[in-house]
C-alpha cells in the first residue's frame, strides 16, 4: 500500500487522533474528581489556615468538618465576572469576616483568602490560594515572615484608594499601615499592594447587610 | 587534559593598560579621599583574585599573565559602592577574569568588556548588598585618609550630625539618583562634579541623608582629568567617549524637552551622576570589546549613550550603564559586519 | 545487558549526551533546576515521555507516512504529556502547583522529538525504548548536577531541608535562584564534561 496515498495519510492522521485523544480523554475522565477533589481540599485548607481555625487532622474530611463547625458562606456576584465566597465565623464572639479576592500579580492572577473584622477595620490573615509568582522571589509573599506581617493591620480607609495598604516604602513614610515588601522582588509586592487595595475597596463597597449566610452544610454540594 | 601545573607568571607588556593604571591612581587617592582606606583594600582583593584567576588560567596555556587583567579589576573594584563585602569584591573579580575573558581565549578575544561582566554578575547575584547600603562621603581635611570607611565609624562625622540621624541611617541613605527619583530632592549639579554627596534632605517630613552611590561616582572632575590624559595619548579612543556622552546628551535633550518626560533629569545631572562619565572614559573605550570601523564606533557609543539614558528612565533600578554597555558589546560584531558591507557597497558603487 | 543495550545507555549518558553534547532541552533545564524536587519531577516526566514516544514511534515506523511523520510524532508527545500532567495533577496536586507550568513545557522539549526523529524511526521498539530511557536519563544526569549547584547557592537548602549551620556561613547568590544561573551553570557543566570525555576523540576541526 502507498505510504503517502492521500486517503492513507488522511486515513492514518485520524486513526492516530481517535486512539491517543481517547487515551487522553480517558485518563482525564478518570481524574476528575480527584482534580475537583484536589481544587477543594486546596480552597478549603487555605480558608481553614486563614481563620485558623482548629483542624482535627489532614484529611480533606477534617478541613470541611472543622469549616462546617465554624463558618457560615455567602455568595456574591463580582463585578469582574467572579464569585466572591464571602465566609463569616460564628463560633467565636468576635465576628470576622473572609473574603476571597483575585487580581493580576506580576505574573499572573494571584487568589487569596481575606480575613478582616466585621467593621473592616482590621485585618486578621490573609494567606493565597493561587499565584504563580517566581519561585524564590515572588512566591515567597508564601512565607510566614510576609504574611504574619497582616495580621493586625489596620487599613488607612481614609487614604486615597490605592494606598489603604502599603507594601515597600510608597510615601507616606509614617504609615502605620505598611507591611515589608520582599527583598529582589519588587514587582511583585508593586502588583500584590495595588490588587488588595482594589480588592478592599471592592469589598468596603458590598453591602454586608444584603449577603444572605447559610450553613456550610446546605452550601456543599 | 593536564594536571594544573602553575607556570612562572610572565607579564605581557601592555603599554596602553599601563597608562590606564596610570591614569586611575589619581582616581583611587581620590576615592580613598572621599571614602576611606577601605577603597584600597577593595582594589587590592579585586587585583588579587582577578591575577589569580588569570594565572591559573593562562598556566594552561602558554602562561602569559596580561597587564589588561589589573585594569579590568580596578575598573571593577571602583565601580562599586565602598560598603560592599570583601568577599563578593573577590567573587565579581573572578567571574569577571574567567567568564569575561578567559572562557573567550584570553585578552583579546573576548565578546565582553571583563569589568562589566564582573559588575554585572554581583549586581544580579547580590542586590541588596550592592544596592542597598551606601554610604556619604568624607569631607575636609585629611578627609577619608583618616578613615577606614564610614561603615565602621561610631558617629557621623559633624556635617551630617543633627536630624537625630545615626551611622546605620547613612548606610541606608539615598543615592542622588534614587533621591531624585523617589523623593523629588535634586542634588545640585556642581556637587555631583566636585564630590560633595552627602547631607540631609527632608521628605514628606522624613530626614534622609544623601549618600554617594559607587565609589567612582563622586568624582566627575577627576575622571575628566583622567580622561584628558588618555585622549591626550592616544590611549582612549575619542570617538567612543564623545560618541557616548552625544547620545547621553542628545537623548536627555530629546527626552525631557521634546517629548517632555520631566523624570529624565536635566543633562547636567544626566552627565554627571552615576557611572556615566566613568564609562564614557574607561568602559566604552575598551578596544577589545568596541567595534573597530569608525561608523560603526560612532553607532555603538551613541547607542550606549542613548540606553544608558532610557534605562534610567524606564527600568527598575536607577543606574543603566552595566546592561547598556553589555548591550552594546553585543552589538558590535554586528554593528562592524553592517559597517563593512556598507562600505564594500559604496566603493562597488563609485 | 547485552553488548548493544550497553552502548545505548553509554551513548545516552555520556557521549551522545543530549544536554551537552547535543544541546537540546535546554529551555527546560533553565526552567526548573533552581530547585532539586523540581527538577526530579522535571526528570521523571521527561524520561517517562520519551520512552514511550520512542516506543510508539518505533512500534508505528512502518505506518507513519513520511510525509506527516512530524505531525504524527508531535501528536503522540502531546497526548502522553498531556496523560502525565493530569496523573500529577490528580496525585499530587501540591507538586502540580509547583511545576505544572513546566510541565507543559516537556512538549516542547527538543530531546523527545530528535530521537523519535533520529532514533526510533529506524529502529525496533526494544532498542528504542531504551534509547529513551538513555537519552532521558543523560538529560536527568545534567540537569540534577546544575540543580545540585544552583538549589543550595540559591536558597540555602536542598530538596527543601536546610543546610546544616547555614546561618554561619551560608549567603543567597541570587543569581542562582533565576534562569541566568542556570546559564552559567550549563555552561561549567558542558565545559567541565567535554574537557573530560570528550579529550581522547576531540580533532581539531
Amino acid at each position: 500500500m502507498n505510504r503517502n496515498a492521500p486517503g492513507y495519510v488522511l486515513g492514518f492522521m485520524a486513526a492516530l487522533c481517535v486512539v491517543f485523544g481517547s487515551g487522553v480523554a480517558t485518563v482525564h475522565y478518570a481524574t476528575r474528581d480527584m482534580l475537583a477533589a484536589n481544587e477543594q481540599l486546596n480552597h478549603n485548607r487555605v480558608v481553614c489556615a486563614a481563620f485558623d481555625l482548629p483542624v482535627s487532622g489532614r484529611a480533606a474530611a477534617d478541613y470541611v468538618r472543622a469549616m462546617e463547625q465554624a463558618l457560615e458562606m455567602a455568595t456574591v456576584q463580582d463585578g469582574r465576572g467572579g464569585i466572591r465566597q464571602v465566609y463569616r465565623r460564628v463560633d467565636a464572639d468576635a465576628p470576622v469576616l473572609g473574603f476571597t479576592f483575585w487580581g493580576m500579580g506580576f505574573w499572573d492572577r494571584i487568589e487569596g483568602v481575606a480575613v478582616l473584622s466585621a467593621d473592616l477595620q482590621t485585618l486578621i490573615r490573609i494567606r493565597f490560594l493561587d499565584h504563580k509568582e517566581t519561585p524564590g522571589l515572588g512566591a515567597r509573599i508564601e512565607e510566614a515572615a510576609f504574611l504574619d506581617q497582616f495580621e493586625g493591620l489596620r487599613p488607612d480607609w481614609t487614604a486615597s484608594p490605592e494606598r489603604r495598604v502599603i507594601i515597600g516604602s510608597a510615601a507616606p513614610a509614617q504609615a502605620g499601615n505598611r507591611v515589608d515588601s520582599i527583598t529582589g522582588a519588587t514587582q511583585t509586592s508593586a502588583s500584590l499592594m495595588q490588587l488588595l487595595n482594589e480588592e478592599l475597596e471592592r469589598i468596603r463597597e458590598l453591602d454586608l447587610s444584603e449577603l444572605e449566610f447559610k450553613s456550610l452544610k446546605e452550601t456543599a454540594p | 587534559m593536564n594536571g594544573p601545573m602553575m607556570k612562572r607568571p610572565v607579564f605581557l607588556k601592555q603599554k596602553n593598560m599601563v597608562r590606564v593604571l596610570r591614569a586611575l591612581a589619581p582616581l583611587l587617592a581620590v576615592c580613598i579621599y572621599y571614602f576611606g582606606w577601605r577603597v584600597a583594600a577593595m582594589l587590592a582583593v579585586a587585583c588579587g583574585t582577578g591575577f589569580l584567576t588569570e594565572w591559573i588560567m593562562a598556566s594552561r596555556r602558554d602562561g602569559r599573565v596580561s597587564m589588561a587583567c589589573f585594569v579590568t579589576c580596578s575598573l571593577y573594584a571602583l565601580s562599586l559602592s565602598v560598603t560592599v563585602p570583601l568577599w563578593i569584591v573577590a567573587v565579581g573579580a573572578v567571574v569577571a577574569i574567567l567568564f569575561g575573558k578567559e572562557v573567550f581565549g584570553g585578552f583579546g578575544k573576548n565578546v565582553f568588556n571583563p569589568a562589566i561582566v564582573g559588575r554585572g554578575f554581583v549586581f544580579v547575584c547580590f542586590p541588596v548588598e550592592i544596592t542597598s547600603r551606601y554610604v556619604p562621603v568624607f569631607r575636609g581635611f585629611p578627609g577619608g585618609f583618616a578613615h577606614w570607611s564610614m561603615e565602621s565609624l561610631e558617629r557621623l562625622p559633624t556635617y551630617l550630625q543633627g536630624a537625630g540621624l545615626t551611622v546605620a541611617d547613612a548606610v541606608t541613605a539615598a543615592t542622588p539618583m534614587w533621591a531624585r527619583r523617589d523623593f523629588g530632592y535634586e542634588t545640585p549639579t556642581l556637587d555631583l562634579f566636585t564630590g560633595r554627596i552627602g547631607g540631609v534632605f527632608e521628605h514628606e517630613g522624613v530626614s534622609r541623608i544623601l549618600a554617594a552611590g559607587s565609589n567612582i561616582e563622586v568624582c566627575g572632575i577627576a575622571i575628566v582629568l583622567a580622561g584628558l590624559y588618555l585622549l591626550w595619548t592616544r590611549t582612549a579612543n575619542w570617538r567612543l567617549t564623545a560618541g557616548m556622552l552625544l547620545g547621553a546628551t542628545g537623548s536627555a535633550l530629546l527626552f525631557r524637552y521634546a517629548v517632555g518626560i520631566a523624570a529624565v533629569p536635566p543633562i547636567g545631572f544626566t552627565l554627571g551622576s552615576g557611572a556615566l562619565l566613568y564609562a564614557a572614559v574607561f568602559m566604552v573605550t575598551d578596544p577589545v570589546s568596541a567595534p573597530k570601523k569608525k561608523p560603526a564606533q560612532w553607532i555603538y557609543a551613541v547607542l550606549i549613550g542613548t540606553l544608558v539614558v532610557f534605562f534610567r528612565y524606564r527600568s527598575i533600578f536607577t543606574g543603566g550603564v552595566v546592561f547598556s554597555i553589555l548591550f552594546g558589546n553585543m552589538a558590535s560584531p554586528t554593528l562592524d559586519r553592517w559597517v563593512g558591507l556598507w562600505q564594500a557597497r559604496r566603493k562597488e558603487a563609485s | 545487558m547485552s553488548a548493544n543495550a550497553r552502548d545505548i545507555f553509554k551513548a545516552g549518558l555520556i557521549g551522545d549526551n543530549p544536554i551537552y553534547r547535543q544541546v537540546l532541552g535546554i529551555c527546560s533545564a533553565l526552567a526548573v533546576t533552581n530547585l532539586l524536587a523540581n527538577t526530579l519531577f522535571m526528570c521523571f516526566g521527561v524520561v517517562f515521555t520519551t520512552a514511550l514516544s520512542n516506543l510508539t514511534v518505533s512500534l508505528l515506523r512502518r505506518h507513519i507516512p513520511k510525509r506527516v511523520r512530524m505531525i504524527a510524532q508531535v501528536l503522540i508527545i502531546a497526548s502522553y504529556v498531556m496523560i502525565v500532567d493530569t496523573l500529577i495533577r490528580a496525585l499530587n496536586p501540591d507538586i502540580h502547583r509547583f511545576i505544572g507550568p513546566y510541565v507543559g513545557l516537556i512538549i516542547t522539549n527538543c530531546i523527545i522529538m530528535g530521537r523519535a526523529e533520529a532514533f526510533a524511526g529506524q529502529n525496533p521498539p526494544w532498542p528504542s525504548l531504551l534509547d529513551g530511557l538513555a537519552c532521558g536519563l543523560g538529560y536527568s544526569l545534567v540537569l540534577i548536577v546544575i540543580a545540585l549547584v544552583r538549589e543550595p547557592m540559591g536558597f540555602g537548602t536542598l530538596l527543601g531541608y536546610p543546610l546544616p549551620a547555614r546561618e554561619l556561613w551560608w549567603h543567597s547568590w541570587t543569581i542562582m535562584v533565576m534562569p541566568p544561573g542556570a546559564f552559567f551553570m550549563l555552561a561549567i557543566v558542558t565545559w567541565i564534561a567535554r574537557s573530560r570525555f570528550d579529550a581522547q576523540k576531540e580533532t581539531p576541526a
